[in-house]
């Protein structure tokens, strides 16, 4: 650990050459004066360089390997130039490695550049011991980090270049990390000591453009501490769309309509026979807009009645047809009384412009008896001659009649349902991207998942 | 801004201005106007 009010009063250390005694390969000291141990990069020898007389601490005799940052590289990071001398391969045992480079500034210490092959963290060790909020949590200022790794230990696989402390191919610490977006915090003990070091995630350019290494692709899974492309946007989109939808709300009062207008009420003939009335004119002042015509049959009751309506510009003679039907059928059966469709028919006709216009109503009462399913016609007075016929609900006596409305107005509930679905769709979209991302990226914690990523995990999956 | 947040915030306003538009034409493309007469021969009750 390196206090960094200490380091600035320091000079500026030197580039010193050593002779490795086992390979004889010239060693750079880059950091001369701090630097404890080096490690061959000819041949992976740790030397001890504490004093004049470099002491050969472990033979190795395997070469370097092509580092992605070949030490004496000098990069400059978030406005701090950095020059990587130190490299370590770790790993768990074997498996799950990655990489360390250690870097120096000799105003700012040291600092890890580390990286298991999806993406790049600058590590920072801390001076500080963060605290526990609860089982699950570890605080570090204002920041919470949530369990990610449990203890395991880390083992160094392979070192080459300069450190600050003894280190050698073999060395195991017990290692445990928490996690938060864009942030690790990471705990390694041994008998003697327990450090602390808080990782930033750095952005996929700020490597190639600092050390020139090659820009990584997105990975996946996704890494510990990459936080969610979605949760960047999510939060505010929906803010967003509770906004548009306070203005579409806003928009329809201000679109308004008119109200009922009562056209008129028109019997229905009992012979089955098809009428017409036409009522007009209707003056419709709006540059556009949609008529709604809304009939209503009292007395209708196992029967239907057809309603064709046509709208007739006065001055252009453009026509507008629409359909509508009144059905309405009861009757008992084992399981009782039932009763089906509705005595009301309400249409809505679209984009009619402005100007005076004639609607023409035909209409047809009609007879439903049992069987008679398949034409308009049958079950009607017309069909049973000269013998008295059950007319049902078109009786005289009933005085069936038809009652017709209109109104007008801008929009349809439907445009409204319809921008609701799109202004939702990418949220929705989003969403379920962001729990793949939250599941992908705990599966390989070895907790439980939380958040998001446990929707759809049962209690069973937790144990 | 976020790039995500941009395009959905255009989109947004994609989506009012269609909105604003189907209001001004009230047009819609479940009105009933316009359709053939299409219930025809099939009457009756259908939950039995």
């Amino acid at each position: 650990m390196q206090p960094e009010a200490e380091i600035q009063t320091l000079p500026a250390p030197a580039v010193k050459a050593l002779t490795c005694p086992s390979c004889g390969g010239t060693v750079e000291l880059r950091a001369a004066g701090y630097t404890v141990n080096v490690a061959c990069q000819y041949c992976g020898s740790i030397l001890d360089v504490t004093n004049p007389q470099v002491k050969l601490l472990a033979e190795y005799h395997h070469a370097a390997t092509n580092l992605e940052i070949p030490l004496g590289t000098r990069g400059t990071l978030r406005g701090i130039e950095w020059e990587a001398i130190g490299y370590m391969q770790r790993s768990v045992a074997g498996s799950w490695s990655w990489e360390e480079y250690l870097l120096f500034n000799p105003y700012h210490g040291y600092r890890w550049l580390i990286t298991d092959g999806r993406g790049w963290s600058l590590g920072e060790q801390l001076t500080v011991t963060p605290g526990y909020d609860d089982y699950e949590t570890m605080r570090l200022g204002p920041q919470a980090f949530k369990r990610f790794y449990e203890d395991s230990e880390a083992q160094v696989d392979y070192v080459f270049g300069e450190f600050y402390w003894r280190v050698r191919v073999g060395e195991k610490v017990t290692g445990a990390d928490w996690v938060r977006p864009g942030v690790m915090l990471s705990r390694e003990k041994n008998a003697h000591e327990v450090s602390w070091t808080r990782a930033v995630l750095l952005g996929p350019d700020e490597m190639p453009k600092a050390f020139g290494v090659a820009k990584k692709g997105r990975a996946w899974p996704p890494m510990p501490h990459e936080p969610s492309p979605q949760s960047a946007w999510l939060g505010t989109g929906f803010k967003l769309f509770l906004g548009i939808l306070l203005l579409l709300t806003v928009l329809i009062l201000g679109f308004g309509g008119t109200s009922w207008t009562d056209a008129g009420n028109f019997p229905v003939a009992p012979d089955g026979s098809e009428r017409t009335v036409t009522l007009g004119p209707i003056h419709f002042g709006r540059f556009y807009q949609r008529v709604e015509i809304r009939a209503a049959v009292p007395k209708l009751e196992n029967g239907w009645v057809d309603l064709d309506y046509t709208l007739v510009n006065r001055k252009t003679q453009q026509v507008y047809e629409a359909y509508g039907a009144a059905e309405r059928y009861s009757g008992s059966d084992s399981d009782g009384a039932w009763t089906e469709g509705s005595r009301g028919s309400s249409i809505s006709v679209a984009s009619i412009p402005a100007g005076d216009y004639d609607l023409v109503i035909d209409y047809k009462g009609n007879r439903w008896t049992s069987g008679s399913m398949y034409s308009s016609s049958y079950g009607t007075a017309a069909t049973y001659g000269s013998q008295t016929p059950d007319l049902g609900w078109l009786s005289a006596e009933n005085s069936p009649e038809v009652s017709v409305e209109v109104r007008t107005g801008a929009l349809f509930a439907s445009s409204f349902w319809i921008a609701l679905i799109l202004l939702g769709l990418p949220l929705l979209i989003g969403f379920i991207r962001h729990v793949q991302f939250e599941k992908a990226r705990q599966d390989e914690s070895d907790f439980a998942p939380i958040g998001f990523a446990a929707l759809g995990e049962s209690e069973d999956d937790d144990e | 801004m976020n790039t995500r947040l941009f395009l959905y915030a255009l989109w947004c306003l994609g989506v009012v201005a269609l909105f604003v538009l189907s209001g001004i034409f009230a047009w819609s493309p479940f009105a009933e106007g316009g359709r053939a007469r299409s219930h025809v021969g099939i009457y009756g009750p259908t939950h039995k």
